[in-house]
């Protein structure tokens, strides 16, 4: 299908234009095909009716309209034997707001060297369209990246540009725009906007490259022996605290707040309009037998130690499996833990 | 109909807080209706209004004299399309002047009937009433009210004969409801007023009467809309387990409520003038939902006859939209408005305990309590309230309620004080105090 806007070929299927994230619809103007129908005049109501009121809550059990997209609840993508990953709903929330988006390309002299992308998204705030942005991100952070590649830019400055233009595509929205109409919330507008996490990974000729804004994170691996080293650093009020010295990790740990994320793409992640978040970047040579682990806080809350991150995926890489196999060890790991948010990983080996 | 705008015949706009625990189960309303100012309705409504007098023995003389003098005072207020009546009662209820219209040839006619009017014999407060009743059902589409007034006790009536009278008025016409003096009995006229939709209020004197009568007539006239029902929509697995109105008076209108459908409640608001507005109470209780999840738990409407239609006012304003949420910061706030409301229900009994304790010579508990509800209404800027309290005790401190029982207190006022301790505060847009 052709992007309507820039007139770019995307393969199917896809929501969004790589290029300048324009939504998607094929000739006959309806949504992008996917897994699921994810028309909301089909998609019937948790409770099984059909019938919605004109605000979009079922007419039987009240529930707001689902959003179009069971199709997300369970998305697994392997583009490459060494690349996959999967993004899971979870046990216990209603619809998945993390996404996923992998890509690989051949760059150089006769396609000689091998670029990978990952990302990973995990949609903030319980306003609905945390979902669509997310995805959103993800996709727009992926088809900059590529592009990146095939350029000469400095690989930290091309992150940073590509986390910028999705943090920019999430303000562009029209969703972002629409702030809720609802008189009698006396929560300000602010906890109702959609945001998300988002880190993402570019590895070519061995030179790891990794952005990212939140708590979504990213590891490397060893195998053999076993070692995990976190390469990201959360976008948390427990690490605020304590790397400005104000609170002990002791202390910090105790507040109920401490796994509030600080930063964040998108409206809810901004105080004042034309700012943007500062994305956290760094850099590091994966080579031959090593993983990249990126993923979402749904996954690394249950192995929050590294090492025990660590052992998990030695336990999952065990027998040479494929990334993908890998990804499905690593969610259902969380779900058998309690699935009590939503599960990303995305998993590179490098050979 | 469904509209926001300032044209819209009724304004909802509910008030709550929209993020429940994690399991939360139930939630409190504060639903506010506002009537609009202009263009209530397309044409006028027919208005009927009925005087009920009592004119047992002890009305004789002066009372009734100044009760004839009100009647026609107000009477000659009244605009040349109102019907109006009045009837008599002591054990046995008549007609005095017949429901005609208040053209000037009339009203003079109604001033000579009532010339004969004198007291003497019981009091027997379903004659008067149930004579109304079978004049007004004449009239099913007008705007229906009765001013009934009393000097006593409910001392000749014939037992279980009240009850059914009551109940066979309801729906028929509303009734605000003066006691003359301090020798009738406040439960016995709240009932009567509280089932008809009207208010019971003290006259001290028979001076008093001429001005009352002016505001009750004045009352009855600007009603434009009669009948309206607030009509309560709620999801499968949702009961609304509480509808009270907070404002102006507190009264439970729960057991009022008639189910339409299996998802629809509606409950009986009475008449409605242009421009007046009350809050209403909703509890609801509803099965938890996951993490994020939306859902519609009440849309209220108000709906109401025109023109031989029925008419359903909905505002998006007036949705109460619920999610639940981990966050403890979000799911343990109040709602201002429902805060106030919970505060002055809180005044209303410290009141009513209080007025109660001191009856039975609890003195000790009389102070405590009337101390309590004096700093509740300090607190909540309840001037009017401080007012009435401060006739029954004398006020220390009011911020801590620190009180002394006034040794000698004119029964008026404590009457008084106790028909009043429903009557609330408006919550205002922006409140004063933190709750």
């Amino acid at each position: 299908m052709r992007c309507p806007t820039c007139g770019a070929i995307a393969p199917e299927p896809s929501r969004f234009c790589e290029r300048d994230g324009t939504r998607l619809v094929d000739d006959n103007n309806e949504a992008a095909p996917q897994t699921a129908s994810n028309d909301p005049a089909t998609t019937p109501c948790a409770c099984g009716n059909t019938a919605f009121d004109p605000d979009g809550f079922c007419t039987r059990c009240g529930k707001a309209r689902p959003p179009a997209s069971r199709a997300f609840d369970h998305v697994e993508q392997a583009p490459l034997p060494e690349l996959a990953g999967i993004s899971d709903r979870g046990r216990r929330h209603p619809w998945n707001e993390d996404a996923l988006s992998l890509g690989a390309e051949r760059v150089g002299e006769a396609g000689a060297e091998a670029v990978h992308v990952l990302v990973v998204c995990d949609g903030v705030s319980s306003a609905r369209d945390a979902q669509h942005m997310a995805q959103l991100a993800a996709e727009v952070t992926r088809a900059h990246l590529l592009e990146s590649t095939r350029t000469d830019l400095a690989p930290e400055l091309a992150m940073r540009q590509a986390i910028a233009a999705a943090h920019a595509a999430l303000l562009a929205a029209p969703e972002a725009a629409a702030a809720p109409d609802d008189a009698a919330s006396a929560d300000p507008s602010k906890s109702q906007a959609p945001g998300c996490t988002i880190v993402a990974a570019v590895v070519r000729a061995g030179q790891a490259t990794v952005g990212w804004v939140g708590d979504s994170r990213a590891y490397r691996l060893d195998l053999d022996p076993p070692a995990c080293q976190l390469l990201t650093h959360d976008h948390s009020w427990f690490n605020e605290m304590v790397d400005a010295g104000r609170l002990s990790p002791e202390e910090a740990a105790q507040a109920p707040e401490r796994n509030a994320i600080t930063r964040c793409l998108g409206p809810l992640g901004v105080d004042a309009p034309g700012e943007a978040p500062e994305a956290g970047v760094v850099a590091c040579e994966v080579s031959p037998g090593q993983m990249l682990l990126l993923c979402s806080d749904g996954l690394w809350k249950y192995a929050e130690d590294p090492a025990a991150l660590g052992a998990l995926v030695g336990e999952a890489a065990a027998g040479a499996p494929l990334a993908l196999d890998i990804s499905r060890h690593l969610i259902e790991f969380a779900n058998a833990r309690g699935g009590s948010d939503n599960i990303t990983a995305a998993i590179l080996q490098l050979s | 109909m469904a509209s926001s705008d300032p044209t819209a015949p009724f304004h909802l706009e509910s008030y709550y807080t929209p993020t429940l625990p994690e399991g939360g189960d139930h939630l409190t309303v504060v639903t506010s209706i506002e009537a609009a100012q202009a263009g209530l309705v397309a044409a006028p409504q027919q208005r009927v209004l009925l005087f009920i007098i009592d004119k047992s023995g002890s009305m004789s003389g002066n009372p009734i004299e100044a009760v004839k003098q009100a009647v026609i005072q107000g009477v000659n207020a009244l605009d040349e399309q109102s019907i109006f009546g009045v009837i008599a009662f002591d054990e046995t209820a008549s007609i005095v002047v017949p429901p005609r219209p208040a053209t000037p040839g009339d009203k003079t006619n109604a001033s000579s009937a009532l010339h004969w009017l004198h007291g003497s014999g019981g009091t027997a407060f379903s004659t008067g009433l149930d004579l109304a009743r079978g004049l007004l059902v004449n009239y099913p589409d007008a705007i229906r009210r009765a001013i009934f007034l009393t000097d006593g006790n409910n001392e000749t009536e014939r037992p279980g004969a009240f009850e059914p009278v009551l109940n066979a008025c309801v729906g028929v016409f509303e009734c605000d409801c003066w006691g003359l003096g301090t020798k009738w009995t406040v439960g016995e006229v709240q009932e009567v007023a509280r089932r008809l939709n009207g208010k019971a209020s003290l006259i001290p004197g028979p001076g008093e009467v001429a001005a009352a009568f002016r505001a009750a007539v004045e009352k009855a006239a600007s009603k434009a809309v009669a009948n309206v029902r607030l009509r309560l929509w709620s999801p499968q697995g949702t009961q609304l387990t509480l509808l009270k109105q907070m404002n102006p008076t507190i009264e439970d209108l729960s057991a009022s409520g008639v189910r339409i459908s299996p998802q629809v409640v509606e409950y009986p608001i009475g008449s409605w003038a242009p421009g007046e507005s009350r809050d209403y109470q909703i509890d609801v209780a509803v099965p938890p939902g996951g993490l994020g999840e939306e859902m519609l738990a009440v849309r209220p409407s108000v709906v109401y006859q025109q023109a031989g239609q029925e008419q359903e006012i909905r505002s998006p304003a007036g949705r109460v939209v619920i999610t639940w949420t981990t966050d403890e910061a979000l799911s343990s706030r109040i709602n201002p408005r429902v805060a106030h409301y919970t505060g002055q229900e809180e005044l209303a009994q410290a009141i009513q305990a209080g007025l109660e304790a001191r009856e039975r010579g609890d003195d000790e508990s009389a102070t405590r309590l009337l101390g309590k509800a004096v700093r509740l209404a300090t607190e909540s800027d309840n001037d009017d309230m401080t007012a009435r309290l401060k006739r029954v005790v004398d006020v220390e401190d009011a911020a801590s309620g620190t009180v002394r029982l006034k040794r000698s207190v004119d029964k008026a006022a404590t009457m008084d004080l106790e028909l009043e301790s429903t009557t609330t505060k408006r919550a205002t847009r922006r409140p004063v105090a933190n709750p």
